[in-house]
């Protein structure tokens, strides 16, 4: 077997982090705006602050994880193993775009995590990654997912689901925050995501093997 | 969409565990390096801590990103061809109708073959040695930098805050800081029975600490002033303890003259437990017992104090260069130990307490008999 280049090893993992980097700072200059635009235009109701941003965000992603969708399948798909011919047909390899989109949500997560942890220090910070983490991972478990699988109903409950959890937990946050509540929440999340990673491993992995992109291709 | 032959779902998933496992273990061991040489650059570099937990944070972040990272079909097939010479399982999905019946039933005459068992760790840490290896050499490197630049091993920067340091800095910071854990949050906030200020904040806390070492001072400076301070009024002795510039003041005020009116010894005993701390031979006044180093501990130990004191006055003599090395001076050593053990010597004689509304009523009664008296 032919050993990988490390240009052609790092290139996806850079390319992943750039994504998650900018979707972060794209969204730090979005929320700013749209928050201080829906105090504007309803001033007095906390909801819209808590909720413009969070609609604007995952909208983003959403968007985000459509053009890395679209860019692995045409672009990256051509270029990642053509120097790589193993005694395995590559090109009906396993898709890599929901991996791609996913860890591209994440490194957005943590980037997240790490700008909060500069900002505010403090104990409960530590929390995020039992209650931001998994809120962000399975929203875009279930974008992915549905993307994965097809059609605009699937893809439609997919993004109110995810669209739900992370007002849910952000209003949650806004407020005085009770332990019963924040436990509720945590769990909540970390069921989520749980369930939401046993359907990708089950579907889009174990039965994927053996299919591969047909996965994709089918009506 | 077709199904997976059971046995087939079985030895993928296996293969799953195994490059899940091997995923986990490549993480950790990353982790690990990373963070060790991150430590390195914060304790050379004097990084604030808060940039040692948002890379903590930031790692942790990034596990399901290698969990989830797209899995190649190889690690799935290379196994099972390995028992499936004849490739019937790959050629179950490309068949139909008697085709496909006659390769699920090879397929499942695999079976036993394919519930393989154990040697799945065995598996997954294979190949792994160069991250390990990585991972311990960043640790060790992480040491022996710690040991060079701060004479202790380390795990995790602090950033260098009071708490932390060895031996005589770790005293004098603990010595002066009344730790956090003393700070309940169902602290009453009445005075306790010193006179005391609930510690319920950063500000608070700043006041006991300028608190502590204003009475640090007095209690040296009594001392120096000798036994001239001794014996006089005791009934003021209250009074000083509730002066509010004494317990609880703004700590950018200047400390306030000592008294020489207050006892020594009560002075001595308020700066042998750290400055107004409760006294842990009582068994803590505020409900924390122990000393520090012990458990749940939040009550400096008298020894640590007592050397945080002696340390100040040799750093006071001899200034902040002095090192225990061979050109340390040791000539007013005995002379400082010989006034600091008489402290504990000194011994006041003290009159018999009386209130002073006590004293008032009884001579205004006497003052009532020698008038009846004198009229008689």
């Amino acid at each position: 077997m032919r050993r990988t280049p490390i240009v052609a090893a790092l290139r996806d993992p850079l390319l992943v982090a750039a994504a998650g980097l900018g979707l972060w700072i794209l969204l730090v200059l979005l929320d700013r705006w749209v928050a201080g635009l829906a105090m504007g235009l309803a001033p007095g109701i906390a909801f819209a602050a808590v909720a413009g941003p969070v609609f604007v965000e995952e909208f983003v992603k959403f968007a985000a994880i459509v053009a890395i969708r679209l860019a692995e399948n045409r672009i990256a798909s051509a270029l990642a193993r053509k120097d790589d011919p193993g005694s395995v047909d590559t090109r009906e390899d396993l898709p890599r775009w929901p991996g791609l989109a996913l860890s591209a949500i994440v490194v957005f997560a943590a980037t997240e995590n790490i700008s909060y942890m500069v900002r505010f220090p403090a104990p409960d910070t530590w929390l995020r990654l039992l209650w931001s983490l998994p809120v962000h991972l399975a929203g875009a478990m279930a974008l992915i997912l549905a993307l994965w699988r097809g059609g605009i109903a699937r893809t439609l409950l997919a993004l109110l689901f995810a669209l739900a959890l992370h007002l849910g937990a952000n209003l949650i946050a806004s407020g005085n925050l009770a332990p019963a509540i924040l436990a509720a929440g945590i769990l909540m999340a970390l069921g989520a995501s749980f369930a939401f990673g046993m359907i990708w491993l089950e579907q889009l992995i174990i039965e994927g093997i053996h299919i591969g992109r047909k996965h994709e291709d089918r009506p | 969409m077709t199904k997976l032959p059971p046995a087939l779902g079985r030895f993928h998933r296996r293969s799953l565990r195994i490059a899940l496992l091997r995923r986990g273990l490549l993480w950790t061991a990353l982790s690990v390096a990373w963070l060790a040489l991150w430590t390195c650059l914060c304790v050379l570099y004097r990084v604030p801590r808060a940039w040692q937990a948002a890379a903590v944070i930031g790692t942790a972040s990034l596990l399901p990103a290698f969990l989830f990272w797209p899995f190649s079909r190889r690690i799935f097939l290379l196994p099972l061809r390995e028992i499936d010479r004849e490739t019937a399982a790959e050629s179950f999905f490309e068949a139909t109708g008697e085709t496909r019946a006659i390769l699920g039933r090879r397929i499942e005459a695999l079976g036993p073959r394919l519930d393989r068992r154990g040697g799945a760790f065995r598996e997954a840490t294979r190949g792994l040695f160069k991250p390990a290896l990585l991972a311990v050499s960043s640790l060790c490197a992480l040491q022996l930098v710690a040991i060079l630049t701060l004479s202790h091993p380390l795990i995790l920067w602090d950033g260098g805050e009071p708490n932390s340091g060895s031996g005589l800095r770790l005293a004098e910071a603990k010595a002066q800081t009344r730790p956090q854990s003393m700070a309940r949050p169902g602290q009453s906030p009445l005075p306790d029975r010193s006179g005391r200020e609930p510690i319920a904040s950063s500000t608070a806390r700043e006041a006991e600490k300028a608190r502590s070492t204003s009475a640090g001072d007095r209690s040296l400076r009594a001392a120096e002033g000798g036994l001239g301070a001794m014996g006089r009024a005791s009934a003021t002795a209250k009074g000083d303890s509730t002066n509010p510039s004494a317990s609880g003041g703004p700590p950018s005020e200047p400390a306030p003259p000592p008294n020489p009116q207050t006892p020594i010894g009560a002075d001595a005993s308020a700066a042998s437990t750290g400055a107004g701390m409760p006294d842990p031979g009582k068994g803590g006044q505020d409900g924390v017992t122990g000393y520090e180093g012990r458990g749940a501990s939040g009550v400096p130990s008298p020894l640590i104090d007592y050397r945080t004191k002696l340390y100040k006055e040799l750093t006071a003599h001899e200034g902040r260069n002095l090192r225990a090395s061979g050109d340390l001076v040791m000539t007013p050593f005995p002379e400082l130990q010989r006034r600091w053990f008489s402290s504990f010597k000194m011994s006041a004689d003290i009159g018999p307490r009386e209130d002073a509304w006590t004293a008032l009523l009884r001579r205004k009664w006497a003052q009532l008999w020698l008038d009846r008296g004198s009229e008689k």
